[in-house]
């Protein structure tokens, strides 16, 4: 509990020290400041886009509202198919995907309308940095955990990325400190659309896609199993900016992949590994604070359906997990990032990243 | 705004944790009552007290066989009136000289017993049967198909060699007290008892007391004729923590099968669908326990098809066709298992049985 109170002292502290997006003479007009987040939430929350209609952006309020129209019509209709058929083995996997993002294309456009009333059209313009000339970023952090099935609470990671032209390879570590439990992950990452960006790696102009490929290996010593896992996955971000000027510096992420895992006990070595398989997908919310031409931090929410991490998935049987982080950056080769996941698991870490 | 909005929405994050699970403390309370000063218990917790009187004694039994602890303290009550319900057929009460048994009854699945019993001694009594050869309906997941579960009791009253009926829960649609006391209501049709663990939907209401004043523990064992029979509850998608060391203790019960049942099928052998526990480590790490302590069955629910597999060596049906909106496309409807317990030979013979 010690861990969880500081991460939320350091987040306050944090926060509370960051520049400010609004000035003071930006809020002049009652009208123009106080209706539009408004009727962004009644009935923007219904409507998509009511509190740009309201602001007078009236192409992209419609099409706010065009993908919320979409979302609706995706979650629908795998909805329909997924509660007729009682979940069928053979159609639901794929199914997820399509109600996930149709649940992220509900709630995101709800986002950006009431985010680009609010902040985003008091935003200045300007060029987004990238960190293109990086070579390596240290990874090492500090991991609490509260986990109702297992033993450990107290986790270290440590890691880096080495990037050659559009590939990145990363190797990592986690390692309980109060248990036997390891994990080890190779990944590599292949940017093959939008720009190169190590450190700072979200404020691609348009968009951005890599290709993933992660290896994993999983040992719970003293729980008795341990299992290997592969990842391939393709992820990308949204410059929502880039689509609407209100939206500045926020962001959109989706990922979607494939997983597949081979499990082995220690009673018995001779038993058949326990395969399954495990559709991924991540979709996103992030934006950067203060003065995009110099932000200093990003804040990046999301849903991950994956249940075979330390997290696990929310209390369902069926959902993946939630989670927020936080990175500051008080200079351009450093980062120090907070973030706190809610699966079976409450997870909370404090890392940093070094780029030279 | 900007910061003040994200720092609300990770704040409520962080202070969101791991929720405890409710059923384990009242699972402790269950089969404990007192009157004028007189203690009784039902060992194991496997019978809810449903009413207590001086000499009037109603207990619903969680389990073919119980033992009853009469601790009469200074209430100097000696006669006591003992009625049974969900018993199964040939129950009979045993306990040493100092028990006067005065008369006893059985009508289909209650029991009475009128009994004389010191009024300075601790005393202990065994409600047993005459032990036949296990044989066994296994049915789940009923939820809204409440008004047509008669026709599942049907075909097992037409079934005289089955002793009870064994369920892993999903019993209602949402768990409201009006749905449970509807299933109750149909329950009166089934001429053998029914012993059973809470699904994912008996808990959406949160009515978790009122659970267990009607069916009682929702993590318990028995054995019966040298066979193991555990429930875990996973209704959350995952067990609580305590579980795990009385688990165990519980699968050194007996030399015999040991047969375990739960919700949520501990791995969905769809992966990409994975209608299983929360967490895929949990789900390992009680595969390992189970599989090491020489686990030979495990029954699960919660998804409305058939299904036979294999975990960690450990032989597995997924059974849940008590008529909630059937898994389609695979030919399977409404159902239940029969098994057969050989526990001399220590084997076992399951049958499905379709009803539609």
């Amino acid at each position: 509990m010690l861990f969880k109170r500081l991460v939320i002292y350091l987040l306050l502290l944090l926060l509370l020290n960051l520049d400010t997006a609004l000035s003071a003479e930006e809020q002049s007009s009652y009208k123009e400041v106080i209706l539009p987040p408004v009727a962004a939430v009644v009935p923007g929350s219904v409507l998509h886009g009511a509190g740009h209609f309201v602001a007078g952006e009236r192409e992209t309020a419609g099409e706010l509202l065009l993908i919320e129209g979409v979302g609706l019509l995706m979650l629908a209709g795998s909805g329909y198919i997924l509660a007729d058929g009682g979940a069928p083995r053979d159609y639901t996997g794929p199914l997820v995907p399509f109600a996930a993002f149709g649940v992220s294309f509900l709630v995101l456009p709800f986002i950006a309308d009431f985010y680009g009333v609010t902040i985003g059209r008091y935003r200045s313009e300007g060029d987004w940095f990238t960190d293109k000339n990086k070579t390596v970023t240290l990874n090492a952090g500090l991991e609490y955990t509260n986990d109702p099935a297992f033993d450990y609470s107290l986790l270290a990671k440590a890691g880096f990325d080495y990037h050659y032209k559009r590939f990145v390879i990363s190797p990592m570590i986690n390692s309980a400190i109060d248990d036997d439990t390891r994990h080890y992950q190779l990944s590599a990452k292949y940017r093959f659309a939008g720009q190169k960006g190590h450190l700072l790696e979200n404020y691609a102009t348009f968009f951005k896609s890599d290709a993933i490929v992660r290896a994993g290996y999983y040992d719970f010593n003293s729980d008795g199993f341990y299992k290997y896992s592969t990842d391939i996955s393709f992820r990308t971000v949204i410059n929502s900016g880039s689509l609407w000027k209100t939206t500045r510096g926020l962001y959109f992420v989706y990922e979607v992949g494939f997983n597949r895992e081979w499990v082995y006990f220690d009673f018995d070595e001779t038993l058949p590994a326990i395969t399954s398989n495990q559709i991924l997908f991540e979709t996103g919310v992030g934006f950067l604070t203060g003065d995009l031409s110099d932000s200093k931090a990003d804040i990046y929410l999301f849903y991950n359906h994956r249940r075979d991490t330390f997290y696990g998935g929310l209390p369902s049987g069926f959902l993946g997990h939630v989670g927020a982080s936080v990175t500051v950056y008080p200079w351009q080769n450093t980062g120090i990032s907070l973030k706190a996941v809610l699966g079976t698991a409450s997870f909370y870490s404090l890392s940093g990243k070094l780029s030279f | 705004m900007t910061k003040y909005s994200i720092l609300f929405v990770i704040l409520a994050l962080l202070s969101c944790d791991v929720p405890q699970n409710e059923n384990y403390e009242l699972d402790k309370k269950v089969g404990k009552a007192s009157v004028d000063g007189a203690q009784v218990e039902v060992v194991s917790g496997l019978g809810v007290i449903k009413n207590i009187e001086p000499g009037k004694l109603e207990i619903h039994q969680s389990a073919p066989q119980i033992e009853l602890v009469i601790d009469p303290g200074k209430s100097g009550i000696s006669a006591w009136q003992i009625v049974l319900s969900n018993s199964v057929r040939n129950t009979y009460a045993l306990s040493d000289d100092s028990v006067t048994i005065l008369s006893e009854n059985q009508n289909g699945i209650k029991y009475s017993l009128e009994c004389e019993v010191p009024v300075n001694k601790k005393i202990s009594i065994y409600f047993k049967n005459t032990e036949e050869d296990p044989v066994f309906a296994v049915f789940s997941d009923v939820q809204r198909a409440v008004s047509e579960v008669s026709d599942i009791f049907e075909v097992i009253n037409s079934d005289d060699d089955l002793q009870f009926v064994l369920s892993t829960g999903d019993l209602t649609s949402n768990g409201t007290k009006s749905e449970i006391k509807r299933f109750i209501k149909e329950l009166e049709y089934l001429a053998v008892p029914l012993y059973t663990t809470m699904g994912n939907h008996d808990s959406f209401d949160s009515q978790y007391k009122y659970w267990h004043q009607v069916f009682g523990r929702t993590s318990f064992r028995f054995v019966y004729r040298d066979t193991l029979f555990v429930f875990l509850d996973s209704s959350s998608g995952a067990l609580y923590h305590e579980l795990y060391d009385d688990l165990e203790g519980w699968l050194g019960l007996s030399d015999g099968l040991k047969i375990v049942l739960t919700h949520y099928p501990i791995v969905d052998p769809s992966g990409t669908r994975g209608g299983s526990f929360s967490s895929r480590n949990e789900a390992y790490k009680l595969l390992s326990l189970l599989g090491e302590n020489g686990t030979d069955l495990l029954l699960f629910g919660h998804i409305h098809s058939y299904y036979k597999y294999t975990l960690a060596g450990i032989d597995c049906r997924i059974s849940g066709g008590g008529g909630a909106m059937p898994e389609k496309y695979d030919g399977i409807g409404r159902h239940y298992l029969k098994i057969e317990v050989d526990p001399d030979n220590e084997k076992y013979t399951i049958v499905r049985v379709d009803i539609d």
